[in-house]
């Protein structure tokens, strides 16, 4: 069976100021699968993700999505495909517009885009609510009076409420406090078993990532650098930079913390 | 938007007399007691009387009359102008906005054009070509004024467009015109509204410019009003002042109410919530122990409690840091860690003051501390390390020069001393001596936060306060940040690290307090901490952390949010997202017990812990 998504060669480049954001990378996405992307700031990740979406300029390359290319889609076949393909994005504040109803917010897609009548996406909205663990009365408040955890609980249900096959989702727990973001990490891979959904799952914080990824593809300065099964990344990295990311994150513990310290150290000085 | 304007008094008075001047002008033919050109020559240019309420004109037209039956035509005219203006402006402006490429060259070339082309010159060709014509005036300047409001809706609708927001709308499959009349037309409602404003303002004093000037129109308007008066100033000044009076006014209301538009609109997101805050005065303090300070500590805080209004943000905060030692303060956001650093330094902000409590710093309490001796203290004796330091450097100065000035604050020295310790500083931070050289904007954010440390360290301190030190960095330059923190610290400076994460707290801290909800939850060695946590949310946070996660298996969490900072309940804060809670908890406030020599817990079961842990 061909891939869900398949990228082959892609590059994103900016005109002002003149950049090169992601360089000829190459990436596919099976049914149900998760693709963990890290990588830190400027590393390209959000571009690539943004790119896949029809977000970002493609300079070369080609993103395939079930077998239809997609690279220079217009406007029409992106809209056909916005059912099938969402996203969630990190800021759970400026994603939700602070003007429309929670219901309004999330229903837009379907109402709008594809001109359901009121009373299915109405119908829709009430069963992602509950899916993703809010109550139905929400539908009618405005996103001032949700915190962020739930901010993001309603940014994930407009992704989920076209029952898509594949969401790009950018650092959608970076914001959140330890706490919240165990509670949304579950819904994610909750939302991952029930509905076989595949994620693009871009983070800089590779504990996340690992928490959810079949496949783990670390990127650095617009290319991949390294790829592979999750376990086999975090327990036997070959890439340098992969090693640096892992050697520099902190562990929760003090005594495994100083030894891994001194290890780096011992590295850097050797 | 309409509610919250019904809050400002000026602008109900403002919406008001433009109301009843609109109203009184449409209702001219009722009550005006004469006709528009109606004479009494008995009574030429005469000042007021009880016959003519506000005077007379030439030929003897009664001026209220006249300023009656002239409203209409006035203010129909600065509407035709406003409505064209944003009729032309606004879609213009959108379309350069969202679409930009050539939609945005083409529109702003025209405003370019227009902008060259004086607007009363036209203004008096049109009144030449067509006179006696209010309309075509109007039209005209709504026309030529229009370029200028697109101008400004473009470059609003620039910054929309760019919204998360806005992309997710791209995402969900809505045409563009279907997001523009969503999500960018309502953000831009209010800058309209002030801009019709203020153009329907200034389309009225025109209109009386012209009348004043002659040429305009010879109907009674209230230019015409003006034009009359001014050619008989000399006769019967009085004429000037009911219809100058009346354009003073409704222009001065138009602005009013353009100016209570913008702040409404200003004031509308975010202020929602804080409206919804509402002090709990139901909750009981918990009695505090006066516990003595310790003697032997660099800095020691007692019963530190902290109120933005009416709202308490930190209650009763105790806590100890010893000579050279790293302290934590672990917490979520909301819990009050940031609040508890900043009350330290006298440095809380946005009606933020410390309502009890004291915090000895070296034998002087620091609360109620005289301001030179405050600032004597904070960046001399204590430096402070903030989440983004670029925030905290001008950027039209080197860097070495506010370093030197940081220096020459706290210390008796010359310009050229002061420059050379700067260097040494930088050094000290592992940065090369040229970075002195380099204007903020040049450095990165590693950069950046070494230069703030150095500044931090300017005045040769004996601690440190950082909050969130590395939270805005990458992991492998927090690594390097947090060695430099490391270093510090062993070189004898004592470290207060405000953080959120497990990792950077196990690096640098060898003790931590635990916050929630406003208060301090437990208190231990980091390593305590994390392997056996004498507090439920303690437990709960160390659990949730995905370092300790099982791919595949679902993340520990702890249920629910951390409540609103005030709306605390009776008992113990943590009673709701409790899972070992019982009827005790809730009953009365639950105060820090010792375990054992510096651990100390704010829970009434933490012996059952270990059997939750388990589980």
């Amino acid at each position: 069976m061909s891939a869900l998504l398949a990228v082959r060669g892609l590059s994103v480049g900016y005109r002002r100021p003149r950049k090169t954001a992601v360089d000829t990378v190459a990436l596919e996405i099976q049914r149900g699968q998760t693709v963990g992307l890290v990588g830190e700031s400027g590393s390209g990740k959000t571009s690539l993700g943004a790119a896949i979406l029809g977000l970002a300029p493609i300079t070369s390359g080609t993103v395939e999505f079930d077998g239809e290319d997609i690279t220079t889609a217009p406007a029409a076949v992106r809209r056909r495909l916005s059912r099938r393909m969402q996203v969630i994005f990190q800021d759970p504040y400026g994603s939700l517009n602070p003007t429309r109803t929670v219901g309004d917010t999330i229903g837009e897609g379907l109402r709008y885009g594809h001109n359901l009548p009121p009373a299915t996406v109405r119908a829709r909205v009430t069963k992602v609510l509950r899916e993703v663990g809010l109550p139905e009365s929400a539908a009618d408040r405005y996103p001032a009076r949700f915190s962020g955890g739930q901010r993001q609980r309603i940014a994930i249900a407009r992704a989920i409420v076209g029952d898509p096959d594949f969401v790009v989702c950018d650092e959608p727990v970076s914001a959140l406090d330890l706490s919240v973001q165990a509670q949304v990490l579950n819904l994610l891979a909750g939302l991952k078993a029930s509905r076989g959904l595949s994620y693009l799952f871009i983070s800089h914080d590779l504990s996340v990532v690992r928490y959810l990824s079949d496949e783990i593809l670390v990127m650095y300065a617009g290319r991949i650098v390294e790829r592979g099964p999750a376990a086999r990344i975090l327990s036997a990295p070959e890439h340098p930079y992969t090693r640096a990311l892992l050697a520099a994150a902190p562990v929760p513990d003090p005594a495994v913390q100083a030894g891994n310290r001194a290890a780096r150290h011992a590295k850097e000085q050797g | 938007m309409i509610s919250r304007l019904r809050h400002k008094p000026i602008a109900v008075v403002a919406v008001g007399y433009l109301a009843l001047i609109v109203i009184a002008s449409l209702l001219a033919p009722l009550i005006a007691p004469y006709g528009a050109d109606e004479q009494d020559l008995q009574h030429v240019l005469a000042g007021p009387s009880a016959q003519h309420l506000l005077g007379t004109g030439v030929l003897g037209r009664d001026v209220l009359s006249r300023m009656l039956y002239g409203g209409k035509i006035t203010i129909l005219g600065s509407l035709i102008a406003g409505g064209l203006f944003v009729a032309v402006g606004v879609p213009l402006g959108l379309l350069a906005g969202y679409l930009g490429g050539w939609a945005e060259r083409l529109v702003l070339r025209l405003a370019d054009l227009i902008y060259s082309v004086p607007v009363i010159i036209i203004l008096l060709v049109v009144v030449a070509i067509f006179p006696n014509n209010e309309t075509a005036a109007m039209i005209a300047l709504g026309l030529l004024g229009a370029p200028g409001l697109a101008r400004i809706v473009r470059s609003t609708t620039k910054g929309l467009r760019e919204e998360l927001y806005v992309r997710a709308a791209q995402v969900s499959g809505l045409r563009a015109i279907t997001i523009m009349r969503r999500h960018i037309l309502p953000r831009l409602a209010g800058t309209i509204i002030v801009q019709l404003s203020l153009f329907s303002a200034g389309a009225v004093l025109l209109e009386t410019g012209l009348g004043f000037l002659g040429v305009g129109s010879r109907q009674a308007s209230w230019g015409g009003l003006v034009a009359e008066a001014s050619q008989n100033l000399g006769s019967q000044p009085w004429l000037l002042v009911p219809s100058g009076f009346l354009v003073i006014t409704f222009v001065l209301a138009l602005g009013l109410l353009g100016d209570s538009v913008r702040d409404a609109v200003a004031a509308q997101y975010g202020a929602e919530e804080a409206r919804t805050r509402r002090p709990n005065n139901n909750t009981t303090q918990p009695a505090t122990v006066d516990s003595p300070h310790r003697t032997d500590a660099l800095l020691s805080v007692r019963g530190l409690s902290v109120e933005f209004g009416n709202v308490p943000a930190i209650s009763a905060v105790d806590l100890d840091l010893m000579p050279g030692e790293a302290l934590g303060i672990l917490g979520e956001s909301g819990c009050g860690k940031t609040v508890t650093a900043l009350s330290i330094l006298g440095l809380l902000r946005g009606g933020g003051h410390i309502v009890n409590g004291s915090v000895r710093f070296d034998g002087i309490d620091l609360v109620g501390a005289d301001p030179t001796q405050l600032r004597a203290i904070r960046g001399g004796r204590i430096g402070w390390i903030s989440q983004e330091p670029i925030i905290g450097l001008d950027p039209s100065f080197t860097v070495g020069s506010q370093l030197a000035e940081a220096v020459r604050a706290h210390t008796a020295c010359s310009r050229r001393q002061a420059r050379r310790r700067a260097i040494e500083l930088l050094a000290l931070v592992a940065l090369p001596a040229n970075t002195a050289r380099s204007y903020p904007h040049q450095l990165s954010g590693g950069m950046a936060q070494r230069v703030g440390i150095a500044s931090a360290l300017a005045a040769d301190p004996v601690m440190l306060i950082a909050d969130e030190p590395t939270t805005a960095l990458d992991v492998t330059v927090q690594a390097e940040i947090l060695d430099l923190l490391r270093d510090l610290q062993r070189s004898g400076l004592a470290i207060i690290l405000v953080t959120h994460d497990w990792g950077v707290l196990s690096d640098i801290c060898q003790r931590a307090v635990v916050m929630y909800a406003g208060h301090v939850v437990e208190q231990a060695s980091v390593a305590d901490l994390v392997r056996c946590p004498r507090h439920p949310y303690t437990a709960g946070l160390i659990a949730c952390d995905p370092h300790n996660a099982t791919p595949g298996e679902p993340l520990p969490t702890i249920e629910g949010t951390v409540l609103e900072s005030g709306n605390w309940p009776v008992g113990c804060r943590f009673q709701d997202r409790c899972g070992l809670v019982r009827p005790d908890c809730r009953a009365a406030p639950v105060e820090l017990v010792e375990l054992e020599s510096d651990r100390l817990t704010r829970c009434l079961h933490h012996l059952e812990l270990n059997d939750l842990v388990r589980q």
